[in-house]
């Protein structure tokens, strides 16, 4: 039944990702691949960030599974001592066959010949059971050590194999095969990255005032000089410095494209900047951003602060005083500055938080900048109602070629994807 | 489990506010001080018993971010109910309410019954609206008023109950055609309007929830 389900998750979130990848065909309307390739390219188009997902969260499930104990094994000893406790003890050593008390009357020869035969059967179930439990354990301890082997190998071969080839191999059957089983803990972060890319560091015409903008920040507050991990406190007192009001005034010349850590250095320095003066209530910063008001960032800022305690909650990390508390406001906050056009959108939070458990702040800010920026990504993260219903519709044409049934199925109970496929897709990402 | 009517909810409003846990609160009675945020919609379901009636109610809790609204405007088809949510110690929670209101009026059935609740009552020393505020509004937009808080579980049962009773009543006096689906109400199956339902094992699950209990 479980195995089932997952089948089926596992075709679905296969369609998913071929609507996604037809989507993205149709959106760049070249014509030169066709539906079926599509399909097939369709994680490859997306520089895989879907299938990479389902590896962490394959990984993810069978870490849980090992810590909860796999549902079709059998119940535990704990489980069994409640249930059987009236009638079988767990351990013979607790088993003592005792005459009665010398102040009492001796029991009859039959009585007693009948409880030397229950105490003895009682043993031997108790031996079986204690032979049982030990196969269990074996039988478990084996499994780990082959599940810490082959992780073991899969790191071997992820490093030795893989990341040193990335170019050529990435989109291999073996190392999409390999993806599927999850990718080990430790390479994780590198083959995220390598798997992103970092396509927003190339000059791109409608990024151009971004940069140029960043550009001129970086060079009025001669950031260039600074090391990108210098710490809270210079970031801080740098902030005191940037020249907001000077910022749209002069967006003209030709700069070099900054570098996404620098770039989210100034970034994280303008949130921070406007976070305190948010908090003194100052009016600074009010003309910036043309068009996107100060109500606006208030609203964002307090979103962003009213999220991150929702994000993972039951962690406890992210949350006030947790370790990655700081840098999960710091990645969201810069984002908003990097994009405004985009801001904080309900979501993001969880994505920002699964790749800051994998690398480092920068690193994370720039895979997560990469990643909103796919298509897909971005018409669901800037709720583009419209893109997103041909992300429906082109779900449902695979839903249907796939899975006609289950398809049928939904149609009867009014089960459209506008009901479920926002919350899959963010779940394929990130949450639970 | 059988049930003579389902009722579609929905519940809107800003973020955070306590919708989810509104919905925790009232299908599973208990409260989770830091819930996971809601994108996209999810759902909840009970039992509730009104007038002798099984009446199932289907709840679709809702995302509360601004940007979501465009998705959240096709959720309202089909609602029979709705709970409008504000946060009595975020005035602009309170502020925003009109701009809902228009979304609820412009995208359900105009027979849908809104009930506006101003949430986390327990929080008295950090109120920011108070209860006349809201009750006027609710007078001026012709909506039902409660404040409830999650946390304590005060005037929970009784928004979602009073509410089934507001559409069940709407139901008797012929308001509502129950067999058109787009009006929020489904006849539970094997059910004829006429066959009055007995108490069923569902019954533990549901109360029959009298006037206000006024503990807010």
């Amino acid at each position: 039944m479980g195995r089932e389900r997952q089948r089926v998750l596992g075709v679905l979130i296969l369609i998913a990702q071929n609507a996604i990848a037809s989507c993205v065909q149709i959106q760049r309307a070249k014509g030169t691949h066709t539906i079926s390739e599509a399909g097939l390219f369709g994680a490859n188009l997306l520089g895989l960030p879907e299938l990479f997902w389902l590896g962490v969260w394959n990984v993810g499930r069978q870490e849980y599974e090992d810590k909860a104990g796999r549902p079709s094994k059998p119940p535990s000893p704990k489980q069994n001592v409640r249930k059987n406790l009236d009638f079988e003890p767990l351990s013979t050593t607790a088993l003592i066959l005792e005459d009665r008390p010398a102040n009492l009357p001796a029991k009859p020869a039959e009585e007693a010949q009948k409880h030397r035969q229950q105490y003895e059967e009682m043993v031997v179930q108790a031996k079986k059971r204690e032979l049982k439990e030990a196969q269990r354990r074996k039988k478990q301890l084996e499994e780990r050590c082959r599940l810490e082997e082959s992780i073991g190998n899969a790191v071997l071969t992820w490093n030795n194999e893989i990341l040193p080839n990335w170019e050529t191999m990435w989109c291999s059957r073996k190392v999409r095969d390999l993806w599927w089983q999850g990718i080990p803990p430790s390479v994780r972060g590198k083959v995220w990255t390598l798997a992103i890319g970092n396509e927003l560091n190339i000059t791109h015409e409608e990024r151009q005032p971004v940069a140029i903008k960043l550009c001129l920040l970086r060079d009025q507050a001669s950031v260039s000089s600074r090391r990108r991990d210098s710490g809270e406190a210079w970031v801080h007192s740098w902030a005191l410095q940037l020249p907001d009001r000077n910022v749209l005034t002069c967006a003209h010349g030709t700069y070099p494209e900054p570098s996404l850590p620098e770039l989210f250095d100034i970034c994280l320095a303008r949130a921070k900047e406007r976070w305190r003066s948010f908090s003194t209530g100052g009016s600074e910063v009010e003309n910036e951003d043309a068009g996107f008001s100060a109500a606006d960032r208030e609203a964002s800022l307090e979103l962003i602060k009213l999220d991150i305690s929702r994000t993972f909650p039951n962690l406890c990390i992210f949350q006030q005083g947790g370790p990655y508390h700081d840098m999960l406001h710091s990645i969201l906050g810069a984002y908003t500055c990097y994009r405004p056009d985009v801001g904080y959108v309900q979501g993001m939070s969880f994505i920002a938080a699964v790749l800051i458990l994998n690398l480092d702040t920068a690193d994370a800010f720039i895979a997560f900048s990469n990643l909103l920026n796919k298509p897909c990504q971005m018409a669901f993260f800037r709720v583009d109602h419209g893109l997103m219903l041909t992300y429906f519709a082109a779900f449902e044409v695979f839903f249907e070629e796939n899975l006609p049934k289950l398809f049928a199925h939904f149609k009867k109970n009014n089960l459209t994807p506008d009901i479920y496929l926002i919350d899959w897709r963010q779940r394929l990402a990130s949450r639970k | 489990m059988t049930y003579a009517y389902l009722f579609k909810y929905i519940i809107i409003g800003d973020t955070g506010v306590g919708k989810s846990c509104l919905l925790l609160q009232f299908t599973d009675k208990r409260f989770q001080p830091v819930h996971d945020l809601t994108i996209g919609v999810e759902f909840g379901a009970r039992m509730v018993n009104i007038d002798g009636k099984q009446i199932k109610l289907q709840i679709w809790d809702t995302a509360g971010q601004e940007s979501f609204r465009s998705i959240t405007r096709s959720y309202y088809r089909g609602a029979a109910g709705a709970l409008l949510v504000y946060d009595i110690t975020r005035r602009e929670t309170f502020n925003h309410l009109t701009s809902w209101l228009e979304d609820a009026r412009q995208h359900s059935s105009s027979n849908m019954v809104i009930m506006l609740i101003g949430n986390k009552s327990d929080l008295e020393s950090r109120r920011d609206v108070k209860r006349e505020e809201g009750e006027a509004f609710a007078r001026e937009h012709g909506l039902i008023f409660m404040e409830t808080s999650a946390k304590t579980a005060c005037n929970v049962e009784e928004a979602f109950i009073n509410t089934a009773k507001e559409i069940y009543r709407k139901i008797q006096q012929g308001l509502f055609d129950v067999h058109n689906e787009a009006n929020g109400i489904k006849i539970g199956p094997q059910q004829c309007i006429s066959t009055s339902v007995g108490p069923s094992a569902s019954q533990r699950n549901s109360r029959d929830v009298g006037s206000n209990s006024g503990c807010c």
